[in-house]
């Protein structure tokens, strides 16, 4: 019976992707037929052989702070890391010791990345609301939609750049924030799903139905959309609102007094914290 | 897929709406079936193996599209707005979307999405009529009553109103206030009304049109407005009535025919004038570059070089993103920066032509306009003198340079000039002619000159026609006394004077608009620092706060210590046990130092 439904698929795959295949070809035996284990990637389309992974940097050294995000391929060679942390560095006018602080970091996350590899992590097709609640520069985007994290052919970037450009959105360093964002949350995604996958191998019985109650993320209920009794794939007119994207533009004065107040408050989370640790 | 096909929604509940086109390689498109075409394109829907995807969700899809598609089938339906209304993975989402996008079954007859790197899309094109001096017409019938016998005079915008006389726009004239506010949108130049946003045409004089006015203009005098760029009033040093240039009534996006009469232009402003974009909301400064502050960037830019940051400085009113940006436009822009590049900044004005699909920017218009034309006015122009008037272009307005070349220059030197300018402007325009009976030109040129003498003394000292008349005066004051021929030349005198008035009272009201600004400038600072200073205050309470905090901790653990000393010596007296119910637990952990 899997067979033919291997068969089935290879058949028919014209378009159907390697990744797909291969999945199939996997599938586990104790996993149903659609479950299957595979080995620990990106759940985003593959363009020559890089699969970009979300790096996060801030830094806070000598009152210079260095906040970034962006993608970073991790078959890139690790020499890399370090021309790339020396440009930022000259090109932001930081201070040098930053250079050995950003290389660091990249490394570090690049190396938990790696960790990964190797490890077996279930997808199966599940369909996940992922939210953007972003600042970037002047402009403000707050979206909310759906993404299959099975689905391998799926690209941030190009979302992100439809995004934009749907909505004139003249800044043009959003796109690659947004998909920055994105990556952000599967790779979370990706990395629940390796530690399902362990705890499933430690044989926790109480984690049985770990397919369902996976992650804490509020998996779309499919059944009831796209079964044959669901109420169907086209939302409500009044619905539409809230799962569309909302982008507002700031003027600079309201960007200086968010980022005043997200000082303070970091401020007091931090000071909370260390008070809280000390007593 | 250019051949147009038709297509009827044939079944469905809907009622059939209007036909609308999808091209002809797409008639395999049946409202009730699925195609083999979409199997094969969209296999994920149709293997069967997923709960999620399968012919029925498909189609409902596809459906949902292209319905939405058809509410508006001019208007083209964007992604985004698909994809809020529809639940499901947005990539698989955006690949059914492309697919019936590629194959024309939606957007096929929607407006294609302009390229937004090319600036503003200019959905509507303001034809303009491109010419020297607006306002000053010479014509055949007098002055007072402007009939409407040419179109060259109905085509410009009008202003003033009194008695019902509505005389064209001097020159000079831009509506400051108008363009005050640049947040709320601006007043039309023309009917005084609110613009709202996005309708209004931005000329290149800074004046603001609303679409209404413009398109009313259109209607009216089968002639779009005409757009002069503000700071070169009267910019020939002949006398100021600058004749019409060849005047069409159709819209003609030529320039006027001759290279332009002397200083203006030439083939620069035609394309500059053509694309007038449809401004945005944004403010006037992110928009608009001065004269000034390209000055400052061109300077920063051979200054630092690759330094990005200095240059923003030196520019104070740009970020960095917007000097890059502007650099990268301006003709040979990229070149200017890379030092292995041998091109200077001086051969900016050399370039005559400008890229119509950037938004239209004034500066490189004027720097090369207002060189360029230097470059003609002087007759016999040695190269190092258009360099200098260059230097000083960007700065002055058009009349200080040239007043500035005739003190450097003689005086037979200018007037040659002026001769120059003249024949150009006669070889342009009939009206011209009239007015400088060409055949008689050489002789009556100068006498012509001096009778403009005494209207145009007028106080508008440094002015470039004051000073040519006073050095060109000659005897021949009374040889010809052709009636006629002195009439008109006593209007054009007229209208020269008016000319040297209007191009000083539009310094003087420069002068002003720059005074308002700085005073809002400081108005709102001192609300800024009103602001900081309260900001400050809640910051020291803060601190405060901080501080009485500090000092609670400090006698809570002064306490705990004093409490373990208690302890301890209690223990060394040898009590047994100590009742420990006072003293809570917590305390006692985190009390060791």
């Amino acid at each position: 019976m899997k067979s033919s439904s291997l068969a089935g698929a290879i058949g028919t795959g014209s378009a159907s992707s390697r990744e797909r295949e291969r999945e199939r070809a996997s599938a586990s035996a104790s996993a149903s037929a659609s479950v299957s284990s595979i080995k620990f990637r990106m759940p985003t389309k593959e363009k020559e052989k890089e699969s970009l992974i979300p790096i996060h940097l801030d830094l806070d050294l000598d009152a210079h702070r260095y906040k970034d995000a962006f993608t970073w391929n991790p078959h890139d060679p690790d020499s890399l890391v370090l021309t790339f942390a020396k440009r930022t560095v000259k090109d932001l006018k930081l201070p040098p010791t930053f250079v050995s602080h950003i290389s660091q970091s990249i490394q570090h996350q690049l190396a938990e990345f790696r960790s990964f590899g190797g490890q077996d992590m279930f997808i199966h097709e599940k369909i996940v609301p992922l939210k953007l609640d972003l600042r970037v520069n002047n402009t403000v985007v707050r979206d909310t939609f759906l993404w299959d994290i099975s689905n391998f052919e799926s690209d941030p970037e190009e979302f992100a750049v439809t995004l934009c450009n749907d909505l004139d959105v003249a800044d043009p360093e959003v796109a690659p924030a947004i998909a920055v964002a994105i990556r952000e949350q599967l790779y979370e995604i990706a990395t629940q799903s390796v530690s399902a996958v362990k705890e499933a191998k430690l044989g926790k019985k109480g984690r049985r139905g770990y397919e369902l109650s996976k992650g804490g993320n509020n998996a779309l209920d499919v059944s009831r959309y796209f079964g044959s009794k669901g109420s169907g794939v086209i939302r409500k007119r009044k619905d539409w609102y809230m799962n569309g994207p909302t982008v507002d533009v700031l003027t600079n004065e309201e960007v200086g007094t968010l980022e005043e107040l997200n000082s303070r408050f970091r401020r007091k989370l931090d000071e909370k914290e260390d008070s809280f640790l000390q007593g | 897929m250019s051949e147009g096909g038709e297509m009827a929604p044939n079944g469905g509940a809907e009622p059939s709406r209007e036909l609308y086109t999808i091209p002809f390689s797409s008639s395999w498109f049946q409202w009730n079936e699925i195609h083999e075409t979409e199997k094969q394109a969209l296999p994920e829907f149709f293997e069967g193996v997923s709960t999620t995807k399968n012919p029925r969700i498909y189609k409902d899809y596809r459906d949902f599209i292209i319905n939405k598609y058809r509410e508006d089938t001019s208007k083209r339906l964007t992604f985004t707005e698909v994809r809020k209304a529809l639940i499901g993975d947005v990539s698989l989402l955006r690949k059914l979307f492309l697919f019936l996008e590629n194959w024309g079954l939606i957007n096929f007859s929607a407006a294609h999405k302009p390229n937004k790197k090319e600036g503003q899309p200019v959905e509507t094109r303001v034809l303009v009529e491109e010419g020297p001096p607006v306002g000053l017409r010479v014509l055949s019938a007098p002055m007072p009553a402007l009939p409407p016998q040419g179109k060259p005079l109905e085509e410009k915008k009008l202003i003033g109103g009194e008695n019902g006389l509505k005389l064209p726009p001097l020159t000079s004239y831009s509506d400051i206030y108008g363009e005050w506010d640049p947040r709320t949108g601006s007043l039309c130049g023309f009917c005084g009304d609110r613009c709202l946003a996005r309708q209004y045409i931005k000329m290149e004089d800074g004046l603001k049109v609303c679409l209404k006015c413009s398109k009313s203009k259109d209607g009216d005098k089968d002639e779009a407005t005409e757009v002069k760029t503000a700071p070169e009033p009267a910019p020939a040093p002949a006398p100021g009535p600058a004749p019409t240039p060849a005047p069409t009534p159709a819209p003609e996006p030529e320039p006027a025919p001759a290279p332009a009469p002397a200083p203006k232009p030439a083939p620069a402003p035609a394309p500059a004038l053509l694309s007038v974009p449809i401004s945005t909301p944004t403010p006037v400064p992110s928009l608009a570059w001065t004269d000034s502050e390209m000055l400052l960037l061109l300077e920063g830019v051979l200054k630092h070089g690759d330094d990005w940051d200095l240059i923003a400085q030196h520019v104070r009113t740009r970020n960095k993103t917007e000097c890059i940006a502007r650099l990268i436009q301006l003709p040979f822009g990229e070149h200017i920066v890379s030092p292995t590049n041998g091109k200077s900044v001086s051969r900016l004005p050399v370039i005559q032509s400008k890229p119509v699909e950037i938004e239209v920017s004034k500066e490189p218009v004027q720097i090369n306009g207002e060189v360029g034309g230097l470059e003609r006015t002087s007759e016999e122009p040695p190269s190092k003198k258009s360099r200098i008037a260059s230097y000083g272009s960007t700065t002055d307005s058009l009349i200080k340079q040239v007043a500035i070349l005739s003190t450097i220059s003689g005086p037979h030197i200018t007037a040659a000039a002026a001769d120059a300018a003249i024949i150009e402007l006669c070889n342009e325009s009939d009206h011209a002619k009239v007015v400088f009976d060409k055949s008689k030109f050489d002789a009556e040129t100068k006498s012509n000159l001096s009778n403009l003498e005494p209207p145009s003394d007028l106080g508008a000292e440094g002015e470039q026609p004051t000073i040519l008349l006073q050095e060109t005066e000659t005897p021949s004051n009374e040889s010809e006394e052709k009636f006629t021929t002195t009439a008109y030349r006593i209007r054009a005198s007229v209208a020269t004077a008016i000319g040297a008035t209007a191009a000083r009272a539009k310094l003087l009201a420069d002068h002003e608009e720059r005074e308002i600004e700085n005073l809002m400038a400081t108005i709102i600072e001192a609300q800024m620092r009103k602001l900081q200073v309260k900001m400050k205050h809640f910051a020291e309470l803060e601190a405060m706060m901080d501080q009485e905090y500090d000092l609670l901790q400090q006698q809570k653990r002064y306490l705990v210590r004093e409490w373990v000393s208690l302890l301890r010596q209690a223990f060394d007296t040898g009590v047994p046990r100590w009742k420990e119910n006072a003293v809570p637990k917590p305390s006692i952990i985190r009390s060791t130092p």
